[in-house]
């Protein structure tokens, strides 16, 4: 998100927003839950009543706030609003290991998210996520996963919502870059913008 | 990966624009299972934004006078005996008399590739502009098409017919169909044209701000041009709305920091709020005494009648002559504040809108206005995504073809779509662009004369260059309409850095190009030769601008429509005022209208957690930020699991 550049005050918190993209049903939010709320959900639901969670964590001696994005369910039919995708300063790829059709079309939800974000000079931060390592009957073996990743050059996780694995190696390696990278630019875009909140306290008006 | 559309819902809502949005929303929120549908394949029907090259593309398409003929499943098959059918349009006739003009040299644009997001290769110019024209790009330019087709696994093959990038023409003239001379999409080639292309960006480096078109090409993702040119006051109906759904935590906003005035040939900065008028130095003393007093007794009027009940029936414009007020600042008041007629408006409504102008000050900045990063295209798109995440089903590039309506009831019972699979539902909501000339045959539409130019510096150089301005050009003609102009600096993430977006709007009297044109001449430098008047020089200069009439479908009433049953709703397209209280009034009325005993947009029950790590960072301070979370209580670690879950599961239910 555009915020004051080079702010390098550790009391003050990086604001990141990261999105979290694949097909349907792949875990996008069970991934979500279990990193933010330790929690996981037997039954499948396309993501409800959540759409954004938030995790403050500290990374290289800075806190960080997270906003993570969940897709809201738009993916289905490959109608995602374009402001989900604005501003993101990471995303997060997911996979099922055990639906190839996934894995097939990470290249898709690569390519469209690439399309919808405005270039930066450096390289987005990207991790991907294989889910669901949990089950036996996989389709996509590591090793072609993670070749797809390495010519990519994008980190590879096999991680499992269920189970708690990899879970928050992933999210976080994923905030080291994302950090690093808003660290690293330098915005000319320098006022801070405004965010709405029901708390606001109106100035003193001026007339 | 296709999937299959539900076949059953409650509410269907076709179009994708701010009012039908907002009902989608409202809808979704009290529990009704929406389907939101567009033709397009993006949001926002007539208030969207685009890229620079998202925009030629729809620049073309409306310059085209193809008729659409799609093949569609035959649907007939679907109809019932005792129905019958109200067809929806095949072709979108809201936009007219498109007209494109580039004032740069586009002749070394012709080459140039709109940059992506890839990864670069090494680097070979001076400039990050530069770099990102180097980028390996396999794929075309980008065209909101392109990649969202669920068919193309390979999207950068798709044709050679790319217009967007490399959008051709002489200086000066019209450019309407243009053929991108670029079929070439390869990293090799790319890696070429960065070499030619560092030419140009040293020359542009020792003039840094001189911007070239190619430049706009290359840049053109930085830009997020709108339809609709608006803002919202601080105290309006959609910012109240925002903060009272909870949509407002997917957007994020800038304050208009200048309003301005035209006046005698000059433009100037209005001074409004309290320390703006003291600080003022175009002010005299006496001048500022003034204002300050007028606008205090504006601010509450209605406690003053004495003060103005002898000209009830006058405008608000003589009103102010009798007022203690030189003629500068009855220009500021009328043209700048209340932005009213001089002709048209009475004492009453000038005071009024001289009002509302005040309560807004000072809410968020020194003007009442904010407007949207990114711009207005993301307002509905909240909402849109506000209604999806309480289940909504999102639908781009999906074309209705009809209505089918029980013949005996007069209720409509489901549409078909153009895949030819009819989907019922009690209620729907259309798009006034949607419905067919048939239907629409009695209505009698105004029209919106819309501009946007890129220019290279602000209307009013001051000391700081990111300011977004908005600025009210009186008529020349006492009886036309004020040309509304807003001018948006890079920092709102609309354009490219060195560049401003300016967005003129009136209600047409003829085509956007005669209604607007001449505005335009005056306040900026139309001239592509290098040698011009000192007088133009001071001028901001346009490199690029188009000009377009927008059909304007608000406040019709619904019984204009022919035949449309009772369950159907319209929703009209953007109008021409600068607020949004029109969209948001209207969808409140129709939410009302379909679920009386429904509150309309009720924030909804679980707003985020802010979840803390193990290491126990501090909770913030009330107000240290303006984050739209709840604030976070010390143990909300512990309570979040626990009641998260809860709370998830109920919404699971729903």
């Amino acid at each position: 998100m555009p915020r004051q550049g080079l702010s390098m005050d550790a009391s003050k918190k990086v604001d990141l927003k990261i999105i979290i993209i694949g097909a349907l049903g792949v875990g996008k939010t069970s991934l979500l839950h279990q990193y933010v709320h330790k929690t996981f959900y037997e039954d499948y639901r396309t993501t409800l009543g959540a759409s954004i969670l938030t995790k403050v964590l500290m990374v290289d001696n800075t806190p960080l706030k997270l906003q993570i994005w969940d897709t809201g369910g738009q993916e289905r039919f490959r109608s995602m609003v374009s402001t989900f995708y604005k501003g993101s300063d990471g995303c997060m790829l997911a996979f099922d290991v055990t639906d190839r059709e996934s894995f097939e079309s990470l290249d898709n939800w690569r390519d469209d998210f690439l399309e919808k974000v405005i270039p930066r000079e450096q390289d987005f931060p990207m991790v991907v996520l294989g889910n669901k390592i949990d089950i036996c009957d996989r389709q996509v073996p590591k090793e072609i996963a993670s070749a797809w990743c390495k010519e990519k050059d994008i980190p590879y996780f096999e991680v499992s919502a269920k189970n708690n694995i990899n879970v928050a190696e992933a999210f976080e390696t994923l905030a080291k870059q994302a950090l690093t990278t808003y660290k690293g630019i330098f915005e000319s875009y320098l006022t801070d913008s405004i965010k709405l909140t029901p708390n606001d306290k109106p100035k003193k008006s001026c007339c | 990966m296709a999937d299959n559309l539900p076949s059953e819902f409650d509410v269907v809502v076709i179009g994708t624009g701010l009012p039908e949005s907002i009902i989608a929303a409202a809808c979704a929120r009290s529990g009704q299972r929406v389907l939101h549908v567009d033709s397009r394949n993006y949001y926002g029907g007539n208030w969207a934004s685009f890229s620079f090259s998202g925009l030629l593309s729809w620049i073309k398409e409306n310059q085209q006078k193809t008729d659409i003929c799609d093949e569609c499943e035959d649907w007939t098959k679907l109809i019932l005996e005792n129905e019958e059918v109200i067809s929806l349009s095949k072709k979108d006739k809201t936009i007219q008399h498109v007209e494109d003009f580039c004032f740069g040299d586009q002749d070394s644009a012709e080459d140039v590739e709109e940059a992506g997001a890839l990864p670069k290769l090494p680097v070979f110019g001076a400039s990050g502009a530069e770099e990102a024209a180097q980028e390996s790009e396999k794929e075309c330019p980008p065209s909101e098409s392109a990649l969202l087709e669920a068919e193309s696994q390979e999207p950068a093959k798709a044709t050679g017919t790319e217009p967007a990038a490399a959008a051709e023409g002489k200086d000066a003239e019209i450019t309407s169909e243009n053929e991108s001379s670029h079929s070439m999409a390869l990293g090799e080639s790319t890696l070429e044209l960065g070499k030619t292309e560092v030419a140009p960006s040293e020359i542009s480096a020792q003039e840094p701000k001189k911007i070239t078109y190619s430049q706009i090409v290359r840049e053109g993702r930085r830009f997020n041009i709108d339809l609709v040119s608006k803002l919202l006051y601080s105290r309006g109906l959609l910012i109240d709305l925002l903060i009272k759904s909870n949509v407002s935590r997917y957007a994020e906003f800038k304050n208009a920091t200048r309003i301005l005035a035209f006046r005698e040939g000059k433009i100037e900065q209005v001074p409004c709020s309290r320390a703006d008028v003291f600080n003022s130095r175009q002010l005299t003393m006496v001048e500022k005494r003034m204002l300050m007093k007028f606008l205090t007794f504006c601010l509450d009027y209605e406690q003053h009648p004495d003060e103005y009940q002898d000209y009830e029936s006058s405008t608000f414009a003589q009103f102010l002559r009798t007022q203690k007020l030189t003629p500068s600042l009855q220009h500021f008041i009328l043209h700048s504040i209340a932005m009213v007629s001089e002709t048209d408006c009475s004492t009453l409504e000038g005071l009024q809108a001289t009002k509302k102008f005040l309560q807004c000050l000072g809410r968020y900045g020194n003007t009442p206005f904010l407007f949207p990063l990114y711009g207005q295209g993301e307002i509905p798109q909240c909402f849109c995504r506000m209604c999806a995440v309480f289940g909504g089903i999102y639908c781009l590039r999906h074309s209705v073809q009809c209505l089918v309506v029980d013949t005996e009831s007069g209720r409509c019972k489901a549409i078909v779509d153009h895949f030819g699979q009819r989907i019922s539902a009690n209620y729907f909501i259309v798009e006034d662009s949607y419905l067919s000339e048939n239907v629409c045959r009695n209505v009698c539409y105004r029209q919106i004369s819309r501009a946007v130019l890129i220019t290279d510096q602000s209307v009013l150089n001051t000391d700081s260059e990111q300011q977004v301005s908005i600025l009210t050009v009186p008529p020349v003609d006492l009886g036309r309409p004020a040309v509304c102009i807003i001018e948006l600096c890079s920092s709102t993430m609309t354009c490219m850095k060195d560049t401003y977006l300016v967005h003129l709007t009136c209600p047409s009297t003829k085509t956007a190009r005669e209604d607007l044109e001449p505005v335009v001449q005056k306040l900026f430098n139309l001239n592509t030769e290098k040698e011009t008047e000192n007088e133009e020089l001071e001028k901001p200069r346009v490199l690029w601008a188009v000009y377009f009439n927008m059909r304007d479908s608000s406040g019709i009433d619904k019984s204009s429509y022919d035949g449309l049953p009772s369950n159907v709703y319209v929703c009209s397209g953007p109008d021409s005022a600068l607020g949004n209280d029109c969209a948001v009034k209207q969808a409140e009325t129709i939410f009302q209208e379909m679920f009386p005993a429904e509150e309309f947009c009720p924030p909804p029950p679980n707003p985020e957690d802010i979840i803390y790590d193990e290491d126990e960072i501090a909770p913030e301070e009330s107000g240290f930020d303006n984050s739209p979370e709840t604030k976070p209580e010390p143990s909300s670690e512990e309570s979040s699991s626990g009641d998260s879950s809860a709370v998830k599961k109920e919404d699971n239910e729903e």
